[in-house]
């Protein structure tokens, strides 16, 4: 292999020499579907991500469904560009699919003509107008189909349509409207499709480019009937700030919102991720970690999902044990296919050895004998295991059902929270949850009959077998039953006796407070309605949430199908490029692991690290500008404390100097400076006095 | 202000610089013990105040307060804290920092002060953090007498090594008001001082006794800023009270200035620009001594200790005290020596040797061992393989770390992607352009009419990719945070393609501002995997094109490409070039030439037969000017060629030795 460093050039083509012979082979260093463990990854991520896709249709349902009334309905009049301005928050990576569906929709149902453009679109007037110009036209082309096919096909004949579109020195907009005319010439005014131009990004496209793009197309709104629909992140004032006057009367704008992003994590993790039938489990560590991204980074769903892949992949990547974190449909496939290599890894898995440890001993010989009866109890867990999240599932979401609307929130409001808390620790010990049965201790009947019949519709709605299971619905509607009758019978609220003034003949006030607490003491709830409740609750506590919610992490087995990994999470993808370079200036013996390196305090200086670590704990001592003779010095005065300094420098130690002294600048920890004579600028601050 | 005022202020600036080093000297010089100084504890503290800095090492307040901080520091990782509590319950971060990462976190986390002054005492605690070793070490510092001068290894106590010996030196030099070159006002004037300012230290402590305790801010205040209006505290004391104590101040201080000084006594009447270039030329003169009496004294011990009190916390007030840069920032004068590369022996070592060197040095380097397996576990198997899985699922693999990882992305290179599409990217090459990324990416995959738009290139290639047959490319980049790169074009661009289904990206990067580049949007097109890489691999290929101040600049390169040029111009051509260069050589020494005039150089070749007509010299200046060897000043019409004399001079007896 040639080099690849060239005074010359920065950029090395590296193409396979035979290639005609490999062409029609997938790359090789990327096929990996040979591994046992890459068919499971791929068929459950390709499950997950349909079902990603089919909530992402019905997700933003609602605001398309509003565009789409809105581009039906509105009139064209002439001077005023009718347009839609879609406030869509700041998580920008999450917008492309949602205009992508708009498009598709719009295509499907209304008109063939629609343009996306992009921020970069918009360098002049004249790209932004041809983009647009040829997209619309383009679409007629190719009709309804799909963007995908769409370029497949342009590809793969791309004699075919160069005849038919406009050169693209043709596109502007007077073509368009001759095209416009000339197609649809024949129509009536009101059922012509209409020109759909989408803008994506309007923050991010030039205001100035974009005002003398919209004062053009507002003087051919008479003859087309365009439609804008602008994408805007921040707020509708951003309109108003970035265009002028002139260009923003020409619009006849309305607001259109779509959900805030949270809105789409939760749906998206309540419906795909945190169910019972999605074999693969987050742990709480990885459920908080990647929320906290979310929350406090970027607010993209589009990475909340990219980073649940990375922990789909991180778990099936080479790994024997997690074949058995198969899909339903894969079942048998995934018994059968368990060879002796991973029954063995299997045996390993720390809850399988506690399990077969608490088994009587006879039992454990002969399942450690035989793989056969490996296999068999292997099975059983499994699907015991799989029973034990269903029911797991079920009962939290009751449980979030009854809890979630609580003042304060003790359990959090959302699924994933009350998840998060629950699935590796038992969440019946939790204060929060001693919280919330002491304020659901004080609902009235109101509130409380909802959520009992949410709860059972959640218990209806999942089929879940076992006796008790069914028991435990029973009990529950009989409870459910008697609160709802409480109000029915007639209640003979004869008012509890009032303490007669007779009995407080008191002397002091230390008396008097002594029978008032007793009194307090004494009192009983009474009430029907109270009692009800009571028992409700005793009932819930002790028998329905007790048994059913126990944290997946006790449950043998549990490795394989919760992934808690979050330290590989967290290296992954959120890299920490800055503290790493300092850790490995600062404490090199963090990574080289030597004994000469080790530090005793912070501010050591050994002459034993590399000559870069030296120079870097040297210059944070220095202020802005740096002397580079006194650093010079300074080094070699560390490196080589016998060697002669000042004029009679050793050549090695002043070439080491230098390297280093580079390096740092390549790093950005300092650069060149005019400023005085050969004296570097600091670029970092901090421990300089 | 009066001018005897501001040379007031002067003075007390000057003497603020002298209170840390007098200090230092005293823990250099005296043998103290930790009782003592904790005895010493009111100076101490005092001091503290005076030069306004955090270094409170053995003060029991210090103590008492780290441990105070300690505890908070507790309170903030432990998750069960009442009293966290209700910060936890709003929206915070629960995943994201952990015990384990601090140092990520102190690198980047604004803490939001929980008390008011949370921030200040976070610096102060990480100021004092490792007060436990250094109590244990300093005696024993303190008791050896040779040990002190370990110091003198960092550049700022070194100069108080310099004025040590300056001192007599500045005083002779004195008289003869040489150069007015702008100077360091601290190097040499420090140590005359230093005994006064003991002095003055006792003093203000008797002060301190007598009047109320508000007298300390009063110090405070006059010491670390000479101008009251400015000082951020803002005084409290009576008026009366704090001008007969500055008037007591001011006149201990003319005292012991006249007493013993007298050094500074009559330059602080003179003009002070002169006292400066003094300076600077004195220090120049003492310099070689001091250099040597640096290294010896270092020599005696092994391991070398930076300064004690001052060290201490430098690497984690690193990047977290925003009052660090304030600091930084702030101090008008920069206190640095003028001491110049010219000193040394070989003041710019060329090229060629410093390889040769480097090589020398870096074959012996100590850490072998721990080296290779540093590189060992950068490029196993088992990371390359989960690395093409990641590419595979539409991931990029992102390198980072201290030390060069172009040998991993070459290996990674050479073992799995030996038969696959690859573009490598140089992103350090200086010359790189987007250009140049978009003909080679274009040249790979055969396309013929190049768009011009990077977004159109774009569309193109993802066309291009869309088809069945097409194979996978992958994409090489060698320093993503390289300086071409750096720009929101280049990297939008870069990042659209990483995001193509069958394009796969590899990057490393070095920069520590690297992740500025991208936004929300790049990143989530480049959809990065992090990969901590550092392996302490010296940065020879990336270093290479940069211009450093300590490398001889031969200009081999310039000179080579200036004779391949040459050789394939026509003879007429060559004349022509050849008579700018003797000119430019002739003129080398004069700084006011700006070149060949054009309509002389246009007779000059008329009367050689070189060109008949005006057209055909500048047809022939143009394919200079393409070769940008040649420069067409347009505004006086003249012709100059941007290239190094000494590289012209070597050029011109070039041609004269072959005689073409």
């Amino acid at each position: 292999m040639s080099s690849t460093v060239s005074v010359s050039k920065g950029c090395f083509i590296f193409k396979p020499k035979d290639a005609k012979s490999r062409k029609r082979k997938s790359t090789n260093c990327l096929n990996f579907s040979s591994e046992a463990w890459y068919q499971y990854y791929s068929r459950m991520w390709s499950t997950i991500e349909k079902k990603l896709e089919e909530i992402n249709e019905n997700v933003s349902q609602g605001v398309l469904d509003d565009l789409a009334e809105f581009i039906s309905k509105c009139d064209t009049v002439k001077g005023k560009i009718s347009s839609a301005a879609l406030l869509l928050g700041v998580n920008m990576p999450d917008h492309t699919t949602l205009f992508s569906a708009l498009s598709n929709r719009i295509r499907a149902n209304m008109t063939p003509h629609v343009a996306i453009l992009d921020s970069t679109d918009f360098t002049t007037v004249r790209s932004a107008i041809e983009k647009m110009v040829a997209l619309l036209v383009k679409e007629k082309i190719v009709d309804l189909e799909d963007v995908e096919n769409m370029s497949i096909d342009e590809s793969s004949d791309e004699e075919d349509d160069a005849g038919t579109v406009f050169k693209k020195s043709d596109c502007n907009l007077p073509t368009l409207a001759s095209w416009y005319n000339e197609k649809y010439a024949d129509k009536d005014d009101s059922n012509c499709p209409k020109l759909i131009v989408i803008l994506t990004d309007f923050e991010g496209t030039s205001a100035r480019v974009l005002e003398d793009f919209i004062l053009i197309l507002s003087q051919y709104t008479g003859r087309l009937p365009i439609v804008m629909i602008m994408g805007v992140a921040t707020t509708a004032s951003a309109i108003h700030k970035s265009l002028s006057h002139t260009a923003t009367s020409q619009l006849s704008l309305r607001l259109f919102q779509s959900q805030p992003s949270v809105y789409f994590l939760n749906n998206t993790l309540d419906q795909v991720f945190l169910k019972q039938d999605c074999p693969f489990q987050l742990g709480s560590k990885v459920m908080k970690f990647l929320t906290d991204i979310f929350l406090f980074y970027d607010f993209s769903v589009d990475g909340f999902i990219k980073g649940i892949k990375y922990c789909v992949m991180r778990h099936f990547y080479g790994s024997k044990t997690n074949l058995l974190c198969y899909l339903k449909s894969d079942m048998k496939g995934a018994f059968e296919g368990l060879n002796k290599d991973n029954l063995a890894s299997i045996e390993q898995i720390p809850s399988f050895r506690k399990y077969l440890s608490s088994l009587p001993e006879e039992k454990q010989t002969k399942i450690k004998s035989s793989s056969p009866a490996l296999k068999e109890v292997i099975r059983n867990l499994m699907k015991e295991l799989r029973d034990a999240i269903s029911v797991f599932h079920t009962f939290l979401r009751m449980l979030h059902a009854l809890v979630s609307d609580l003042p304060d929130c003790p359990l959090g409001k959302q699924y994933r929270e009350i998840y998060s808390e629950a699935v590796t620790m038992k969440v019946s010990n939790s204060a929060s949850y001693k919280e919330c049965f002491k304020i659901l201790a004080l609902t009235s009947k109101d509130e409380l009959l909802p959520k009992l019949d949410k709860m059972l519709e959640i218990l209806e709605e999942c089929n879940l077998e076992g006796e008790s299971v069914k028991s435990l619905k029973s009990k529950l509607k009989s409870h459910r039953k008697k609160i709802e009758n409480v109000g029915m019978e007639q209640t003979s609220r004869t008012p509890t006796k009032s303490p007669s003034k007779a009995k407080f003949n008191v002397t002091s006030r230390a008396q008097f407070k002594e029978q008032l607490a007793k009194l307090s003491e004494t009192k009983q709830p009474a009430n029907p309605y109270e009692l009800a409740r009571m028992n409700l609750l005793e009932f819930l506590r002790d028998e329905l949430f007790e048994s059913t919610l126990i944290p997946l992490t006790s449950l043998p087995l549990h490795e394989v199908v919760l992934f808690d990994d979050v330290a590989s999470v967290k290296r992954r993808l959120i890299g920490a490029p800055r503290a790493a370079l300092h850790t490995a200036l600062n404490n090199p013996h963090h990574y080289l692991e030597c004994d000469c390196c080790k530090l005793s305090n912070d501010g050591e200086i050994l002459p034993t690290m590399p000559d870069v670590c030296i120079a870097y704990k040297l210059h944070l001592e220095s202020s802005s500008l740096i002397n580079m003779y006194d650093w010079l010095q300074s080094f070699a005065a560390v490196v080589n404390p016998n060697g002669d300094g000042g004029k009679d420098l050793d050549d090695q130690i002043q070439a080491r100097f230098t390297q280093a002294v580079a390096e740092l600048q390549l790093l950005g920890f300092i650069k060149p400076t005019k400023k005085k004579a050969d004296h570097v600028v600091r670029l970092t601050w901090g421990g300089s006095a | 202000m009066t001018i005897t005022g501001m040379k007031y202020q002067e003075k007390r600036r000057e003497r603020e610089n002298v209170v840390v080093d007098f200090i230092d000297d005293s823990e250099v010089n005296h043998v103290v013990t930790i009782d003592e100084r904790l005895k010493m504890g009111d100076r101490m503290k005092h001091k503290q105040l005076g030069s306004g800095k955090s270094d409170t090492e053995s003060s029991p307040l210090a103590t008492k307060r780290k441990r105070r901080m300690n505890k908070n520091k507790e309170n903030d990782s432990d998750e069960d804290d009442p009293d966290d509590y209700d910060l936890r319950k709003e929206l915070r971060p629960a995943a994201l920092f952990e015990d384990g990462d601090v140092a990520g976190k102190q690198m980047f986390g604004f803490h939001t002060p929980k008390k008011r002054n949370a921030m200040m005492e976070k610096a102060k605690l990480s100021a004092t953090k490792t007060t436990p070793t250094s109590i244990k070490h300093s005696p024993r510092l303190k008791n050896t007498p040779r040990t002190p001068q370990v110091t003198g290894v960092t550049p700022r106590t070194r100069r108080s090594i310099l004025a040590q010996k300056e001192a007599p030196q500045s005083a002779v030099s004195y008289s003869s008001p040489g150069c007015f070159k702008q100077a360091s006002l601290t190097a040499d004037r420090r140590n005359p001082l230093a005994k006064s300012r003991r002095s003055i230290l006792w003093n203000d402590d008797n002060i301190k006794e007598t009047s109320s305790p508000r007298a300390k801010t009063v110090l405070k205040e006059q010491n670390c800023d000479s101008r009251p209006q400015d000082s951020k505290v803002p005084p409290s004391t009576p008026y009366n009270i704090r001008n007969r104590l500055k008037s007591k101040i001011a006149a201990k201080v003319m005292d012991n200035d006249s007493e013993e000084s007298d050094v500074d006594l009559p330059s602080s009447d003179s003009d002070s620009d002169k006292k400066s270039s003094d300076s600077s030329s004195s220090s120049d003169d003492s310099d070689d001594d001091n250099g040597e009496k640096v290294s010896v004294e270092a020599g005696k011990l092994n391991r070398v200790y930076s300064d004690s009190t001052r060290k201490k916390g430098r690497d984690l007030t690193y990047a977290i005290s925003v009052d660090d840069y304030f600091s930084s920032t702030s101090s008008k004068k920069n206190k640095t020596s003028n001491h110049t590369l010219s000193k040394l022996k070989s003041p710019r070592i060329n090229e060629d040797q410093l390889a040769k060197l480097l090589k020398r040095s870096h074959s012996q380097c100590s850490h072998t061992t721990a080296l290779q397996s540093l590189q060992k576990l950068c490029l196993s198997q088992h990371n390359f393989d989960s690395w093409c899985f990641y590419l595979r699922e539409g991931f990029s693999v992102l390198l980072y770390g201290l030390g060069s990882k172009k040998f991993i992305l070459d290996e990674f290179h050479k073992k799995v992607l030996a038969h696959e599409h690859v573009l490598v990217i140089n992103g350090f090459f200086p010359g790189l352009s987007t250009k140049e990324i978009v003909d080679s990416l274009t040249e790979l995959m055969n396309i013929k009419d190049i768009p011009t738009h990077l977004n159109e290139v774009v569309e193109a290639l993802e066309i291009s990719l869309s088809r069945k047959s097409s194979p996978d490319i992958f994409l090489i980049v060698h320093n993503l945070d390289g300086v071409m790169l750096q720009s929101d074009k280049a990297q939008s661009f870069l990042s659209s393609l990483a995001r193509l289904p069958k394009c796969h990206l590899l990057a490393s990067i070095d920069h520590i501002n690297a992740p500025l580049m991208w936004d929300d949007k790049k990143l989530s097109n480049y959809n990065f995997i992090w990969e901590d890489s550092t392996s302490y691999n010296p940065y020879f290929d990336e270093t290479s094109f940069e211009n450093s101040l300590l490398v001889k600049n031969t200009g081999g390169l310039v000179l080579s490409s200036l004779k391949s040029v040459y050789q394939s111009l026509t003879k007429n051509g060559k004349d022509i070039f050849k008579l700018l260069v003797e000119d430019h050589i002739a003129n080398k020494k004069n700084k006011k030439y700006t070149g060949f005039g054009f309509s002389e150089l246009y007779w000059k070749c008329r009367d050689n037969f070189l060109v008949s007509t005006d057209l055909a010299l500048r047809s022939q200046l143009t394919e200079f000017l393409d070769h940008q060897i040649l420069k067409w000043r347009k505004d006086s019409d003249h012709l100059f060629i941007p290239i190094d004399s000494a590289v012209l001079e070597q050029f011109g007896s070039y041609i004269e030795e072959q005689g073409i």
